[in-house]
């Protein structure tokens, strides 16, 4: 999976966001307030084809967490994502 | 134009960021292809800002530019438009404050755009009577095919 093209990161004075422009912004016109780890996952996201479980590895390797919190951290992202229509899988 | 909830997104956060939707801002701000930052309003505006606020009747966001300031209202104009609106200040609940060209980041001390605002403001009226012509212009034309060409439709 990915992100859709379409939907870009942007600062919005010290957070990350998520805005649709072009044909999605015809489908979403919000925006998507993202954390620290947010951000680290959608740039993933973003830069190629993952894997949730790809996704899993690489914040265990940026973050101090367990396998646990991590799988359930990307579990949450995703669907969130997903459930706006900003993933291609 | 500028689609969603804002006025709430402004008073819970201080800030919105949205796509901008339209040609009336163009060639600054691109149909669906730039994003804009929007701020609450906590004074007067100056000319040259750019103001947000809703028309009465449709409820429809405008975001376009101030080119004189009143004492109880704004003479508010799109930069692509060639009609002045008078909009009151207790109308106008927010401002630009800076913009995302495609990928590059416009912040409003941005020399160019500084250029640019001034650039605008000094043309305002002729820029103004250029677009109302052009307008004028292109039905004319449009009539004109219709008139020669009656049974191909546009």
């Amino acid at each position: 999976m990915k992100t859709k093209a379409g939907f870009m990161r942007r600062k919005l004075g010290t957070q990350e966001v998520v805005v649709a422009v072009g044909e999605a912004s015809k489908q979403f016109s919000g925006i998507i307030r993202l954390n620290e780890t947010g951000a680290f996952l959608w740039d993933l996201l973003a830069s190629g084809d993952r894997t949730e479980a790809e996704l899993v590895d690489a914040l265990l390797a940026e973050y101090d967490v367990s396998r646990e919190l991590a799988t359930a951290d990307v579990a949450k992202f995703v669907a969130t994502i997903r459930a706006e229509g900003m993933l291609d899988d | 134009m500028i689609e969603g909830g804002i006025e709430q997104e402004l008073q819970q956060s201080g800030a919105y960021m949205s796509t901008t939707v339209g040609y009336s801002m163009w060639p600054m701000l691109r149909d669906r292809r730039d994003t804009v930052i929007i701020r609450p309003v906590t004074g007067d505006l100056q000319r040259g800002d750019v103001a947000l606020y809703r028309l009465p009747k449709s409820g429809t966001y405008v975001l376009h530019r101030v080119i004189h300031v009143k004492e109880d209202h704004y003479l508010i104009v799109g930069d692509n438009c060639g009609v002045v609106e008078t909009v009151p200040k207790d109308r106008v609940f927010g401002y630009l404050d800076g913009f995302y060209r495609g990928e590059k980041w416009i912040a409003p001390d941005n020399r160019g755009y500084a250029l640019y605002r001034r650039f605008i403001c000094a043309v305002s009226p002729a820029h103004r009577a250029w677009i109302r012509f052009r307008g004028r212009a292109l039905r004319f034309a449009s009539r004109c095919k219709r008139a020669i060409f009656p049974n191909k439709s546009e």
